[in-house]
């Protein structure tokens, strides 16, 4: 399949499941944010779970079809436009040459996955394909599409296969979490302030982290403690001293010298995805 | 000949598919000696179930599949490997001599810091280069090289109002710490020099130049040997920071 950006989106790139085993050097793992979504999507088209697909951030791009293949886009708060036509969700799409492709928002969506049939030929860095943007520099610049770009697949013409891969859910804005390392250092009024309220997104935010309009205080004992700097993964969640909670997502730092209040559970982090700014959210402690 | 280490380590859970291993064998660099051979023992033993590592200082996090091994099977495992690690369990590191320019304009905050530090510049940065730097850890950014053992005449405050850009390659100070900045990026370290090579290359293997644990010095040099180090290409400027 061959596809040729008119217009690339806000930010649309190339992301799979990551490049784990490299934190030591201070890289993080990566890869799709939202992981059910990307599988569901390749899954939908016939390609291996793993393999790459294009993420789309806040607005989609408008493609222009040179070579036929199948599509599919998963991902709420996004339609897919075929030729002007909406499609139904959760399908594979046919496309063919001539024909149009447009990944609309609907005014409420983050972030949505198109997997592309057939086999990539994308530049991988230390094994995958994902982009990886750290301040302005783009460590993997072929992950990062722009207007007049060409996609192309080879054709490997396999069948969606029946699944009994789950449907990826409605993005949930309740975000399960366990005690973190320093979670002892809020006091029980601190901890109601993080828990089981509803809290917002603020800018900036992105694939680093999400910033919320929290301001929470430490306990007394502990706010002058100078924490020396120690692991972080994606999903934990860090309070600044000015008391903002940064919930690290997966581009994030792999060390941090904050705080680590909580720690997002892993079937959460899919859904911290499809957070933008703006948006709110409750983080809600897992029962032990 | 093995010597058995003498250290305390306390292993929590950190969400539902990490470990966290806090050290403490006294002091920092007995603390980052421990770290070390725990992490080259849990990586050679190919552990079931770990996906990465991270060491930083007096921590390591261990990060597994939970699909492949339980939080309690693993603790049990770190224990083992921990009453096993003796004192050639050690990674020896790098070391290197690396020439870097303290004169302005890479000296961004030559002013203040001597205001601060109450010593004239030329004194500054003869105390910074007659000090070996251990590497605690490479992280936060990919190839941010976090430096121990600076000087305690250098130890200084952070910037209150962090800079928009710190240039690649900036050697930096605060508290007491030293650091090294891969690419251009925010950061509130005070800026003391610039290194003439950049020490994280997406096509390099390994993309980071250094290491933790490696040993590093460095020499102060010219602008003009400075500039003319920056021409070469990057393959012998590498070389140039000489393996002892």
């Amino acid at each position: 399949m061959k596809l040729q950006f008119v217009t690339s989106g806000l930010r649309t790139t190339t992301q799979d499941l990551g490049r784990p085993g490299h934190t030591h050097m201070g890289v993080p793992t990566g890869g799709a944010l939202d992981r059910s979504a990307m599988r569901y999507a390749n899954h939908l088209v016939g390609n291996a779970l793993a393999a790459p697909v294009l993420e789309v951030t806040l607005s989609g791009p408008h493609l222009h079809c040179l070579e036929a293949g199948r599509v599919a886009l998963v991902g709420s708060g996004f339609d897919l436009l075929l030729n002007g036509e909406p499609q139904p969700p959760l399908l594979p799409i046919s496309v063919n040459p001539g024909d149009e492709l447009i990944i609309k928002s609907s005014g409420n969506g983050c972030r949505a996955y198109l997997s592309v049939s057939g086999q990539w030929h994308a530049e991988r860095w230390l094994g995958s394909a994902s982009a990886l943007r750290i301040g302005s520099h783009e460590l993997l610049p072929g992950a990062v599409w722009t207007r007049g770009d060409v996609l192309e697949t080879r054709d490997r013409s396999v069948k969606p296969w029946p699944s009994t891969l789950l449907v990826p859910q409605t993005p949930s804005k309740i975000i399960k979490v366990s005690p973190g390392p320093e979670y002892e250092w809020l006091d029980h009024h601190g901890q109601s302030q993080l828990l089981s309220k509803r809290i917002r997104v603020i800018d900036p935010s992105n694939r680093v982290g999400l910033r919320t309009d929290t301001q929470i205080q430490l306990r007394e004992d502990k706010r002058r403690v100078k924490m020396v700097s120690s692991g972080v993964q994606p999903g934990t969640v860090q309070l600044t001293h000015g008391g903002q909670a940064i919930i690290l997502m997966r581009d994030g730092q792999t060390i941090g010298g904050y705080p680590r209040v909580l720690q997002c559970a892993s079937q959460s982090l899919d859904q911290l995805a499809h957070l933008k700014v703006g948006d709110e959210l409750v983080l809600s402690l897992i029962d032990s | 000949m093995t010597q058995s280490l003498a250290f305390k380590m306390a292993i929590r859970p950190f969400g539902d598919s990490a470990l966290l291993v806090d050290i403490d064998a006294g002091s920092s660099d007995a603390s980052s000696d421990i770290v070390m051979a725990l992490d080259s023992q849990i990586l050679r033993q190919r552990t079931r179930g770990i996906t990465q590592t991270t060491p930083s200082y007096n921590s390591l996090l261990v990060c597994f599949e939970p699909d492949q091994v339980q939080h309690s099977a693993l603790q049990n495992e770190i224990h083992a490997i921990a009453n096993t690690i003796n004192v050639k369990d050690i990674p020896e590191g790098n070391q290197w001599s690396l020439p870097a320019c303290f004169d302005e304009p890479y000296a961004l905050d030559r002013t203040a810091l001597e205001t601060e530090l109450s010593r004239d510049w030329q004194s500054i940065v003869d105390c910074f280069c007659a000090t070996e730097y251990r590497v605690h850890a490479v992280g936060f950014l990919p190839g941010f090289t976090y430096l121990g053992n600076l000087p305690d005449a250098l130890h200084c405050n952070r910037l209150r109002d962090p800079r928009a850009t710190v240039p690649a390659s900036s050697i930096a100070i605060a508290g007491t710490q030293a650091g090294i900045y891969p690419f251009d990026s925010p950061g509130g370290w005070r800026i003391i020099g610039r290194l003439p090579f950049t020490v994280f290359q997406t096509q390099a293997d390994p993309p980071a130049l250094f290491q933790a644990n490696d040993r590093i010095r460095f020499e102060a040099v010219t602008p003009e040997v400075f500039e003319a180090l920056e021409q070469r290409p990057i393959a012998s400027l590498t070389k140039q920071a000489t393996r002892r």
